[in-house]
């Protein structure tokens, strides 16, 4: 019964997004006509089927924290027997922060595009898509399934950027596909060859993970090339093509710049995280050989990360490019933790999956209520002229919240975030001293870029005095917000909660190394 | 009485044109729906006697030029669902009169029997003969617009490429003839065990029958009529000769090449005996069309040309999969024009609702079609993603099918190709999307006013791309069994 609730919890947005789409169609906004009770039912449609699910995870994840003999759920059916491909979903420590976070930030997400004019059906029937992917994504217990989940999550994207960006958004709605083709076609590439390869095939990571492919080579012509190197460098790439990355990273910010802020909310702080760590959970059962190997050279890719991001967080003049610079630093702080193969290390990065995700979630619903009320996200113009201003004396509550947030992102005490990146710069110092140079600098840099931001929109003066439209939060956006900041001043206190659930996991993936 | 029983699904198909034509003679003027009426129920007992033929596996009727096994039984299912598709789709377009629909549905319906012929037949010269008939019906579906300059043209460049395949095959047919005495595929084979071909002959045949059925597969270097004639040809004929032109190419290509050029008592691979490289030219030939598919496709500014250049990039990919040659492969290849069927023939739906409104030459002209029919430009987007291997779609399954036998084939050279070329037509569907999303905010006119029939086939298209995926596993086996007698 536990098992089936995987698939209720993936299922459960899935058909919300069928059923909202097959309610009777509302009229255009334009067109002045009545529409009756449909819009409301089917807001309240989607928000149920997206609570539904999420209510499901919390289960699940409170399951696996109370029952300690359940450590692992898993649910299997067979899909194409003849090629070994099964609908193989399950549940353990290291996905259950994945979980958390989808769970908590989707119904937000329905939340935030409340009552929205322009399109709300469709908004609502692509975050449900979403959330069924993702959730689909972090429980995938075998490779066909999660790179299934991997690539469904595209056209979702696609079409929020495509349709509700701004005034460039089919172009950077263009440029999201061919980049997410470019990393489809590359984690293709090592599914296959990790199945075609493996005896008998399979795509099970249980099956294939313990070095399978170690000694295993395959033929171009003359060469011959090692099979766990090529499908682990693919596997990266394929990420690389995903998230942003140095050095394919500009893409991401230009994206970032369309896309309304509620979308960057689910990119940047749900997806982002989400694939990092799937894709490294990928890594650690499949290619042990190539990842120690390799994990100096990740270390330092995800160091020049944060400093890149908090360079960016520096120049950046406008929030939704803020937001993705300070994404790209919690890339690599995440990426440094996975990279340094050693317990607090690891842990720290999963735990930085969830606290990292949830203070980028709620910088994008913030940006994204600052453009509504004053109809733009910059905060410094042409020539350093101010744009925005005063908001902590007309918004207090706001200001505070938003401080929580942004402290959890620099690694404040008490919040989520300061626990994430203590434990990844435990984990990176034993690896080399010289990491946390790199994490230090990124860190000092990145603040820097944060309280420059934080003067400019929070202090001094509003920019038009007259202006009466930065006001605090409502009821419904209080609603939004609590949820956010709680969890990360709970994170920030007690720990324990997610480091118990996380550990066990942790620990029989890195003895797999050892 | 035993092989009429046989031949029911034919004499079905033979009766509905019959009844179309009596209909028109003694009729004239009769409405459209009883004409439509008389071939759906046709072609649906036609469908019926085809699944009741199943208990007869294996049999083979008039002296053994007719045959009924897996590979007819599977062809027959497919030529009579595109069949009634086109029927469907002719009547719901606006594109053929209502005068017409009869004779169009009667040309369609002889199409399929063609096709069902074709697929069935074991002797090489009924085979040509079949392909011949099928060369002259689509040649009168693709000039149906009379008055339209691209049409006829599209119909004229289609005559010339068709003499040239059907010389070719001609020619082969002949000089297999020459040199075995016999025109039936098993005699010939057993023949060729005996006294096989010489390396410069058996390549020679191979290749007079291989560019020949390319012509039909619009494969390198035969490809160059497609496009022209999928943009010419009105939308519900385009549907029916950009599906099944390729699939008799494929089907007769599978018969012919597994009986006569296969490696040693029907096993799997390419022949040694004629020791020449056969794998390599067909090879070749995918690559090239894979490639040169892909790139037209980006660069074309027109919707109907630019799917039609996509269709020949996924007709290379699927003729790379015959370099494998076995019954893996050939079930993945057909798993993957089972999906075309009904993801194509949904894309036709769209875009004949979208011609209906004048709409969908240029791709700059379709902006807007996602917020004036939402419904269309969301299915036009699930087809397209479909065709091209977008998961979670079926054609994602079929296309990891037969990258992976690529791969375990120490093919890793296909594998890449493919997935270049696959890359490259999916940044041509991006262009594809970018203008049907295109002007979501500004385009408030609702232009496309689709009936509510036109809907529900779009809806009867949507429900078995989805089915394919969900139940992969029990179609690949029915295609698996249907191909495996061969191997």
């Amino acid at each position: 019964m536990k098992a089936h609730l995987i698939s209720w919890m993936l299922l459960s947005p899935l058909l919300g997004a069928v059923a909202q789409a097959l309610l009777p169609g509302t009229k255009p906004p334009h067109s002045g006509r009545y529409d009756g009770w449909w819009p409301g039912i089917a807001r309240w449609f989607a928000l149920t089927a997206s609570l539904f699910g999420s209510l499901i995870g919390f289960i699940l994840v409170s399951t696996l924290y109370y029952d300690s003999n359940s450590r692992v759920l898993t649910e299997v059916h067979r899909w194409i027997g003849v090629y070994s491909i099964e609908y193989s979903v399950g549940i353990d420590g290291i996905n259950c922060p994945l979980i958390l976070l989808i769970s908590l930030i989707f119904p937000l997400l329905i939340l935030a595009d409340w009552g929205s004019k322009a399109g709300e059906r469709g908004i609502h029937g692509l975050y449900l898509l979403l959330q069924a992917s993702l959730f689909g994504m972090v429980c995938a217990q075998n490779l066909f399934l999660i790179f299934f989940f991997w690539a469904f999550s595209v056209l979702p994207f696609y079409f929020l950027i495509a349709v509700w960006g701004e005034n460039e958004r089919e172009q950077a709605a263009f440029r999201f596909i061919i980049y997410s083709s470019i990393s489809n076609a590359l984690i293709f590439i090592t599914l296959t060859l990790a199945y075609f390869e493996s005896s008998p095939h399979t795509f099970s990571i249980e099956e294939l993970s313990g070095g399978k492919f170690e000694g295993a080579v395959f033929t171009i012509g003359p060469w011959e090339a090692p099979v766990g190197l090529v499908a682990f460098l693919f596997l990266f790439l394929g990420l690389v093509f995903r998230v942003p990355i140095w050095p394919v990273n500009g893409w991401f910010h230009s994206i970032g710049a369309q896309a309304s802020p509620y979308v960057l909310v689910a990119l940047c702080g749900v997806f982002v995280p989400t694939s990092i760590a799937v894709i490294a959970r990928v890594g650690y059962e499949l290619f042990l050989k190539e990842l120690s190997s390799f994990g100096p050279v990740l270390l330092g890719i995800g160091g020049i990360n944060v400093i890149l991001g908090a360079l960016r967080a520096i120049s950046a003049r406008e929030l939704r490019l803020f937001l993705g610079a300070v994404c790209q630093a919690q890339v690599g702080l995440i990426l440094m933790g996975y990279a340094s193969i050693q317990e607090p290390g690891v842990l720290g990065a999963v735990f930085q999956v969830l606290a990292g995700g949830i203070g980028l979630s709620g910088i994008g619903f913030f940006i994204g209520l600052l453009r509504r009320r004053q109809g733009h996200t910059w905060f410094n113009g042409d020539e350093g002229k101010a744009r925005s201003g005063g908001i902590i004396i007309k918004a207090p509550i706001l200001t505070f919240l938003v401080v929580v947030l942004l402290s959890s992102l620099l690694g404040f005490p008490g919040v989520g975030g300061f626990v994430g990146q203590a434990l990844v710069v435990i984990g990176a110092y034993a690896v080399s001293p010289w990491f946390i140079l790199f994490n230090s600098i990124g860190t000092i840099l990145l603040s820097y870029g944060v309280f420059h931001m934080f003067r400019h929109i929070f202090l001094g003066m509003p920019v038009d005095r007259n202006n009466t439209g930065v006001v605090d939060l409502t009821f419904l956006e209080r609603v939004s917000f609590l949820p956010m900041v709680v969890f990360l001043v709970f994170l920030g206190v007690y720990p324990r909660f997610l480091l118990d659930l996380i550990q066990p996991s942790v620990l029989r993936m890195l003895s797999l190394v050892q | 009485m035993t092989e009429a029983t046989l031949l029911l699904p034919e004499i079905c198909l033979a009766f509905v044109i019959c009844a179309i034509i009596c209909g028109e003679v003694v009729h004239f003027g009769e409405t459209y729906r009883s004409v439509i009426l008389t071939t759906l129920l046709g072609l649906g007992t036609a469908f019926v006697q085809t699944i009741l033929g199943y208990q007869h596996l294996g049999a083979s009727v008039l002296a053994g030029i007719y045959t009924i096994d897996g590979v007819s039984q599977f062809f027959r299912i497919y030529s009579i669902a595109l069949a009634t598709m086109v029927t469907l789709l002719g009547a719901l377009s606006g594109e053929i009169e209502k005068d017409s629909r009869s004779e169009f549905s009667a040309f369609v319906c002889g199409g399929g029997l063609l096709m069902c012929v074709a697929g069935s037949s074991r002797n090489l010269l009924v085979t040509w003969l079949a392909l011949q008939g099928l060369n002259l019906v689509i040649f009168i579906l693709i000039g149906y617009s009379k008055q339209d300059i691209g049409s006829i043209e599209a119909a004229v460049k289609y005559m010339i490429f068709s003499l040239i395949s059907s010389a070719l095959l001609a020619i082969g047919v002949a000089l297999l003839f020459l040199h075995t005495g016999t025109l039936d595929l098993e005699s010939i084979r057993h023949i060729l065990i005996q006294t096989p071909l010489g390396g410069q002959l058996g390549v020679f045949i191979f290749s007079l029958f291989f560019f020949s059925l390319a012509f039909f597969c619009a494969v390198f270097p035969m490809h160059f009529w497609f496009s022209d004639v999928l943009q010419g040809a009105p939308t519900p004929a385009a549907a029916f000769i950009g599906l099944g032109a390729p699939a008799v190419g494929f089907v007769v290509g599978v018969r012919i090449f597994s009986t006569l050029f296969s490696g040693e008592e029907h096993a799997s691979g390419w022949s040694q005996g004629t020791g020449g490289p056969l794998a390599e030219i067909v090879l070749l030939s995918a690559c090239a069309t894979m490639v040169l598919g892909s790139l037209l496709a980006f660069r074309q500014r027109r919707a109907k040309r630019l799917l039609a250049n996509l269709l020949v990039m996924q007709n290379g990919f699927l003729l790379a999969v015959l370099t494998l040659f076995n019954a893996r492969a050939v079930a993945a290849l057909f798993y993957h024009l089972l999906v075309a069927l009904f993801a194509l023939g949904g894309l036709y739906g769209v875009l004949s609702i979208i011609s209906k409104s004048n709409r969908g030459e240029l791709l700059s002209e379709f902006r807007g079609v996602f917020n004036g029919a939402a419904l269309e430009g969301i299915s036009l987007i699930i087809f397209l993603a479909c065709i091209l291997g977008f998961p979670p779609f079926p054609g994602y399954i079929g296309k990891f099918l037969l990258i992976g036998f690529a791969i375990e084939k120490h093919e890793p050279f296909i594998a890449l190709l493919i997935l270049v070329s696959g890359i490259i037509s999916i940044a041509a569907f991006s262009r594809f999307l970018f203008s049907i999303v295109g002007g979501f905010v500004e385009s408030h006119e609702v232009k496309l006013h689709p009936l509510p029939r036109q809907r529900w086939y779009l809806f009867v298209m949507l429900l078995p791309t989805f089915l394919l995926t969900v139940f992969a596993e029990p179609v690949l086996q029915w295609v698996t069994r249907s191909f495996l007698f061969i191997f």
